[in-house]
Order: structure tokens, then C-alpha cells, then sequence
């Protein structure tokens, strides 16, 4: 118990954060309940968010212009670093992820002996995912089979826990939302070992509008060709 | 010769004189210059002597001269948006490293400020902050 406690003392949620003031606040309050080091990076959003994460108790960087989620995640990863974490979790800021499902990343880190723990939607028994969701995600783990040779059943989903050692190794250069194909490239190339975790996502009307459409599913193929090509 | 030549060439020609003034000039661009010189160049010798496309694109086994130009108009194009999204690509990862600094210096002054001791001395402790 005391182990968990010290583990969860090293332990920092990173979450990047743009235009979600509406979603934060309640977001903050279910991840504080159970890990007392939040970080949001406010990727130059120009509404309140800033102000709802310091409310909240979250630290708070704040990207002066909007740079995308890969990038305020790898601001994230570098100012938990230098806060001496030992593992830092990636959450979502919309309210999709749960709490619970962080702090099942974040043991099984230690139980698997990996580095990386990967949440997956498609390992949970239960799940609200939209058909048309289930059918972009599905040719997401295709595209990313092909491109990063790792066999994934879920290649875009924001929960994440990291060990320090890998999270060191990790230099997202890909600002936007490629930059999680561009995470399991690294994974890959550093020979992280990793896991993945069923984890459940919760879809509600808000998570949906924030999520990607099949359009923006061609943007991340376009982003992640041009990152790879002009790297 | 027609106005329209006459255009051509005196345009061509100032762009001719800047590419090789940079060339000169500039050491670190010479190499891009160069190129310019001689694109600039041959829009040159083409206003001067039209008939010339079409000599050359004979030699290359093109019909006509205009087809000879529309291709390389389009390499030339392909290759300028290839180089543009070289640069952008550029500009926009310093812009996210610019950003990225001024996040990571904001969040290590509200560290400092939160361990603020009650004397008002700042403390050195990399340790993290709490939530409370």
C-alpha cells in the first residue's frame, strides 16, 4: 500500500488541453482523486482552460500559440521529466478516458516489467464505440501494421504510461495528431517493451464532436507521410 | 520583336542580375542561386529566341517547344512545393520548440512561486508540485 502510494507520488498525468473547459474540470477532479501529480498543457487555447486546470490544482504550461496535441504532449513528457517523474500517464482532456483505467496502466507497467503500457479499446469486453469509429480505428491499426510492423489492436488511443526510461527516449516531432503513429515508430525503433491494457472509452455526444472524422483521419496520413519524408 | 518579348526579357533579366549579385554575394545561398541563374537564363534566351524551345525540344524528341516548357513548368512546379513544405515544415518545428520554451519556463516560475517558503526565500527543490 505504501508502495503504491510512493509509486503514485512519482507518477505524473499529462494531459494536453485545447478549447476544453467545458470537459476539464470534471475531467481533473475524477484524475486527482487518484493521482495527486496532474499536469495540463494548455496547447494556446483561447478560452478558460488554463484558468479551469489551475482552479482545479493541475500545474499548468501554457503553449502562448495552439501547436497541436503531439506538441503539448512532448512539453508535457519534458516538464514531468524535469519534475523528476518516474512514470508519466498521457490522458485524453474530453472526458473519454477513466481514472481507474490510468491507475490499471500504471500497475501493469510494473506486473509485465515493460515500459510502455498502451490502453486498448478493442481488448475490453465492453465498449460504446460507434460503428463508424470502430471501422476508422480499425483501418488505423492496418495503416499502422504496415508503416510501424507492430502488432497493435488499438493505435490511437490517448491513454499511455510510460516508464521514465521511455519517456526519455521519446521526441515527438510530428505537432498533430500523427504524432501517435509517430510514438509507436519510437516505440519500435528503441525497442520498447510494451503492453496493452483494455481500457474503456467513454463516447459521449462531447468526446464525439472532439473526436476525428474520417477527414481528419486523411490529415493524419497526409501529416505522418510528410513527417516521415521531410523528417 | 514583339512588347511581349520585351517584357520577358527585361523581367528575365532582372532576375538574372539579382540571382547572380546573391551567387556572388551570398556564400551560403550560392548553391540556390546558381539554380535560379540558370532558370532565370533560359526564360532569357527563350524571350530573345522563341524558336529556340522548339530546337531544343526537337533534340529531346518533344514536338512541340510549348510542351517542352509546360513540362518543366511542371517539374519546376512540383519541385518548389516540395521545397515549400521543406521549409514549412521547418519553420513550424521552431515555432513548436519557440512555444515549447516559453511553456516549460511558465511552468518552472509556477513551481518556484508554489515552493515559496513563508520567509520568502525560494527554495532549490526539484521536487514536484502537489495537488492540494
Amino acid at each position: 500500500m505504501r508502495g503504491d502510494r510512493q509509486k503514485l507520488d512519482s507518477t505524473w498525468v499529462v494531459i494536453a488541453a485545447y478549447k476544453e473547459e467545458a470537459a476539464l474540470g470534471e475531467v481533473l477532479r475524477e484524475v486527482g482523486a487518484n493521482f495527486p501529480r496532474v499536469l495540463v498543457v494548455d496547447d494556446g487555447s483561447p478560452d478558460s482552460t488554463a484558468r479551469v486546470a489551475r482552479d482545479s490544482g493541475a500545474l499548468v504550461a501554457r503553449h502562448p500559440i495552439n501547436r497541436g496535441q503531439g506538441a503539448a504532449l512532448q512539453t508535457g513528457l519534458r516538464i514531468a521529466l524535469e519534475r523528476g517523474a518516474e512514470v508519466i500517464v498521457t490522458f485524453d482532456a474530453d472526458g473519454q478516458h477513466r481514472s481507474e483505467d490510468a491507475l490499471e496502466l500504471v500497475r501493469r507497467l510494473d506486473e509485465a516489467g515493460v515500459d510502455v503500457a498502451l490502453g486498448s479499446r478493442f481488448l475490453s469486453k465492453s465498449s460504446n464505440m460507434p460503428l463508424s469509429r470502430r471501422m476508422l480505428l480499425a483501418a488505423a491499426v492496418t495503416f499502422t501494421r504496415a508503416f510501424s510492423g507492430l502488432r497493435l489492436s488499438d493505435t490511437h488511443n490517448g491513454l499511455r504510461a510510460f516508464r521514465r526510461s521511455a519517456a526519455e527516449k521519446l521526441h515527438l516531432e510530428m505537432d498533430r495528431m500523427a504524432h501517435a503513429s509517430e510514438l509507436l515508430d519510437q516505440i519500435r525503433q528503441h525497442r520498447l517493451p510494451f503492453v496493452e491494457v483494455p481500457v474503456r472509452v467513454r463516447y459521449t455526444p462531447y468526446s464525439m464532436a472532439k473526436g476525428q472524422t474520417s477527414l481528419a483521419a486523411l490529415r493524419i496520413v497526409w501529416e505522418y507521410f510528410w513527417g516521415r519524408v521531410l523528417r | 520583336m514583339t512588347t511581349f518579348q520585351l517584357i520577358g526579357m527585361s523581367l528575365c533579366g532582372i532576375l538574372v542580375a539579382i540571382a547572380a549579385y546573391r551567387a556572388v554575394r551570398k556564400r551560403d545561398e550560392r548553391l540556390g542561386q546558381l539554380g535560379w541563374l540558370l532558370v532565370f537564363s533560359a526564360g532569357f534566351a527563350a524571350f530573345v529566341d522563341p524558336d529556340m524551345t522548339r530546337k531544343v525540344a526537337a533534340s529531346l524528341g518533344v514536338t512541340r517547344g510549348a510542351d517542352l516548357v509546360s513540362y518543366l513548368t511542371t517539374l519546376a512546379l512540383l519541385f518548389f512545393a516540395f521545397w515549400l513544405q521543406g521549409r514549412l515544415r521547418h519553420i513550424e518545428r521552431n515555432l513548436t520548440i519557440v512555444a515549447r520554451e516559453i511553456a516549460v519556463l511558465g511552468a518552472r516560475s509556477e513551481q518556484t512561486l508554489d515552493r515559496t517558503p513563508p520567509d520568502g526565500q525560494l527554495t532549490s527543490s526539484a521536487e514536484g508540485q502537489s495537488r492540494t
